[in-house]
């Protein structure tokens, strides 16, 4: 907390001493204004949104709320322009996937591979890389994209699977709401409310890879409108192989332990505290260079990821048209490995507001603070310069819903403008269309810009990738030449220019589809150049050393295309089916340079089924066709996953998964960095006993 | 970022499951309600507080599911318990019974075994009341009212506070 005081109290020492900090003053200021009006405003109104606030009101309140009749909710996915994808409870339980990275494969336009037995890629519309950097992510409203690389580290977010409410998936730009790297998708993982976790469940399970995995939940009131609930997970899993039928030394283990409480002390108002540990010791080989023979060796080694974080939020709601939220996050993030050390502390405040200043107009604006300190200590092969930083991020949004047309025809235009410490000012507009001719049609269409914007790694740090012996091609000196990945101040933003369009029909009660479609014209994206010429020698460290350059520049144009089709078609009330396709194209304006991140599959398949049969029992099956990656020489694959699930009671449900089941083992990417052995997931199964009390 | 994904476009989105269910809401929330318009004789089990209010239910998952939401709240000084009711066995110690419209084949048999038992029916389906029910929900446009049939709540020997009777769009004598 002392060092969140700190933060604001700069933050208004500074308030005038630069344009920047003008900036954020102005919006304090606005942002001071307004609060008193909209905390007091509205204390009470009658449209409220669940049963507990509902029966706080009188019957006379009670008889003038109006029901919305019908699915609301595939009614307002229909209503979005933008490419949307949600993941259920239901649909990860049956599943049988045990991590979020893995739920992920559900969604159309994702592509998702994993490494080795803890790390993964996972993209949104092409780009795939461990570090893909054009997909944010967000659970329960906090960015888990990471600030040192960029991407995210899948391996740690984790959460109780059984809590999560859903995951929302949108493909496409999300910037002029979610700011700089909602590039190509945003994703929110989102957790039940603690009020419908009460009670108890604890599950465990063991198989072939996931060696053993225990959860436990506890919930329960806390008074009249406050509920709470507690957890802890504990994650057991196998190495995987090389594609030489070898061992990887990739096993690992974590835990996490979390809680979250909802309180709702008045109608209106609606808070919510929530906090997570966790610890991962995750094997990886990495290949270390040096400048002494034998010039570079693998070492197998323990990583540690360790983190805490807290989420705190107030929501207002102050009409139907109106509500406001504050959120205010706390997220530390330690990694430790041989080549580098790195703790990070971001503290994030976001507020937004959403009122209705004119008939068929709908406005939200929000502004937003983050405050990213590190500490890096670095190594021979990984140097970060300076050490430590501090970096702020500031940002405003507007957007206005607009009713042209009631029920048929709606605009949205919407921006964002931020301030980061690496490249400056970055504005990220876009506009929306959604015209729906009837209940069951509806048609969108969107053109947004928005940005990627440097990492701390890519604007501060320098990667020894290899050591090159002397006389050894293309070193002919008499000196060990290194090959280095330089980074410097004038990396800047990557940009896209987004133009997509898609179409959603509810051919019947049992049959939707939905179709999505887009070009994306990039500019700026990150390059790698070699260039022999500029090789340098260098007498520090010793000894005294070549080093052949590799400048990351930003040398690279391009676009992709694409399109995505999902579909759901339930024959029969026993029976669900959810098929789905991916295509996606890339074409890049300088292919004789280096860009990396930028490998994905073309096509990619999925088909689920989930059946309920008779004597309580559930089969469920998932067949997945990912076309081949030829950039990193990574073959087509098929694979199936089966789950039979069964319950015996309504507290009791048994469960045998099989995953993979096609090939005892297959390769579906790489790490491109430090580690470049094949590695191959294996076939894998698992049983899991859940008893909720 | 706080922005919810709902507002990418809708804010309605991130509530969605919350109104899927509005309608269940509102009814869980009446029931909950009228048990505060509705005196039951001291032989209905209310001379102790440490006894639950109960309320039992025949059909609707989605009802079940909102009052059980509210579980723990109080009514009249005792703490709220939620019965899913398969067959009329179980009905005993209930105070309030909702009888779900799609129980409208086994209303007569379910009626019958509550005659002059102490509790408060209440149902969704048509014409409830003509039927020997107590309170019958019944769908005003958008907006739910309700009609009450005071002579049935006087055999079972509860009394309905004029409070509620006011607001109850037709009442049978």
């Amino acid at each position: 907390m002392r060092k969140i005081y700190f933060c604001f109290k700069k933050m208004v020492n500074y308030a005038s001493s630069s344009l920047k900090y003008k900036i954020i003053g102005v919006l304090l200021s606005i942002f001071l204004s307004f609060l008193p009006g909209m905390v007091f405003a509205g204390i009470y109104n009658s449209e409220l949104k669940s049963s507990a606030d509902l029966t706080e009101l009188s019957i006379q309140d009670l008889m003038e709320i109006e029901i919305t009749t019908g699915s609301r909710k595939s009614q307002t996915i229909a209503n979005t322009a933008a490419a949307a994808f949600v993941i259920t409870q239901e649909d990860i339980r049956r599943s049988g996937v045990t991590s979020i990275a893995e739920a992920l494969r559900m969604a159309p336009g994702l592509q998702v591979a994993k490494i080795d037995a803890n790390k993964w890629a996972i993209t949104s519309r092409g780009f795939n890389s461990r570090y893909a950097n054009k997909l944010l992510v967000l659970m329960d409203g906090r960015s888990v994209y990471s600030s040192l690389y960029t991407g995210v580290f899948w391996d740690i977010q984790d959460t109780l699977l059984e809590d999560i409410d859903r995951i929302e998936v949108i493909r496409g730009p999300g910037a002029a709401l979610w700011g700089a790297n909602a590039v190509n998708g945003v994703i929110n993982i989102i957790t039940k409310n603690s009020k419908e976790t009460t009670g108890g469940l604890v599950s465990a399970g063991a198989g072939k890879e996931e060696r053993g995995f225990g959860n436990f939940r506890f919930g329960d009131s806390l008074g009249e409108n406050a509920h709470y609930r507690i957890f802890g997970k504990y994650q057991d899993r196998d190495e995987s192989k090389l594609s030489s039928g070898r061992d990887a030394a990739d096993d690992w283990d974590i835990y996490t332990l979390g809680f979250r409480t909802d309180w709702n002390p008045t109608a209106t108002d609606s808070f919510m505290f929530e906090g997570n540990h966790y610890r991962a010791d995750e094997g990886q080989t990495i290949t270390n260079a040096s400048l002494s023979p034998p010039y570079s060796t693998d070492i197998d080694e323990k990583a540690r990821s360790d983190g805490v974080n807290f989420l705190f939020s107030w929501e207002r709601f102050l009409s139907n048209t109106s509500d406001l939220k504050l959120q205010i996050y706390y997220d530390r993030s330690r990694l430790q490995q041989t080549v580098l050390h790195d703790t990070r502390d971001t503290y994030d405040l976001d507020f937004q507001y959403r009122f209705s200043p004119w008939d068929k107009h709908e406005v939200i604006w929000g502004l937003g603070y983050r405050l990213t300190t590190d500490d890096a200590k670095s190594s021979f092969v990984i140097s970060i310069d300076p050490d430590s930083r501090t970096d702020d991020l500031l940002s405003a949004f507007v957007q206005d819903d607009i009713t042209i047309v009631e029920n048929h025809l709606r605009l949205t235009l919407g921006a964002k403008i931020e301030h980061n410490d690496y490249s400056g000012f970055e504005f990220q507009p876009n506009i929306r269309a959604l015209w729906t001719p009837d209940k069951q049609n509806s048609i969108w269409a969107s053109f947004s810009r928005a940005v990627r914007t440097p990492s701390r790694a890519e604007h501060d740090a320098r990667t020894n990738l290899l050591v090159l012996p002397p006389g050894i091609f293309p070193n002919t000196s008499g000196f060990p030449m290194i090959i280095s990945n330089i980074t410097g101040d004038d990396f800047d933003s990557e940009t896209l220019y987004a133009y997509e369009i898609g179409y959603r029909n509810q051919i019947s009660k049992s049959i939707s589809i939905d179709i999505a479609a887009y070009y994306n014209e990039y500019e700026n994206l990150r390059s790698s150049n070699y260039d022999y010429t500029a090789t340098f020698f260098e007498s520090s460290p010793l000894p005294p050393h070549l080093v052949l350059p590799v400048y990351i520049n930003n040398d690279v144009d391009g676009h992709t295309y694409g399109i995505e089709v999902s579909a759901e078609w339930k024959p029969v009330l026993w029976w669900k089916i959810n098929p789905a396709y991916s295509f996606s194209h890339m074409n890049l304006s300088k292919a004789e340079v280096d860009a990396p991140d930028t490998a994905a599959p073309r096509h990619q398949l999925s088909f689920r089924s989930a059946m309920d049969l008779p004597m309580d029992l559930e089969l469920d099956l998932w067949l997945r066709y990912t076309d081949d990656v030829s950039d990193l020489d990574i073959d087509s694959y098929c694979m199936i996953d089966a789950r039979l699930g069964w319950k015996p009671t309504q507290n009791l449900e048994l469960s045998i998964v099989g995953q993979n089941l096609f090939d005892s083992q297959h390769q579906e990417y790489k790490e491109e960095y430090l580690n470049s052995s094949d590695i191959e997931v294996e076939r894998a199964y698992y049983f899991k006993v859940t008893w909720h009390f | 970022m706080v922005p919810m994904i709902s507002i990418i476009i809708p804010r309605s989105w991130s509530y969605s499951s919350e109104y899927l269910s509005m309608e269940s809401k509102l009814k869980a929330a009446f029931i909950y309600n009228f048990a505060k318009f509705v005196e039951w004789p001291a032989s209905a089990g209310n001379d102790t507080t440490d006894q639950p209010f109960v309320i039992g239910i025949f059909g609707d998952d989605r009802v079940i599911k909102e009052l059980m939401a509210i579980e723990d709240k109080t009514v009249k000084g005792k703490k709220l318990r939620v019965r899913i009711l398969s067959n009329t066995k179980r009905i005993n110690g209930c105070h309030v019974i909702f009888i779900s419209a799609s129980e409208e084949n086994n209303l007569i048999t379910i009626l019958n075994t509550l005659k002059n038992s102490d509790i408060l029916t209440v149902s969704d389906m048509n014409n409830f009341i003509e039927k020997g029910g107590i309170i019958g929900f019944v769908r005003m446009e958008n907006k739910i009212r309700f009609d009450i049939n005071l002579k049935a709540a006087e055999e079972s020997n509860l009394k309905i506070r004029s409070d509620l009777l006011s607001l109850a769009r037709k009442i049978k004598h």
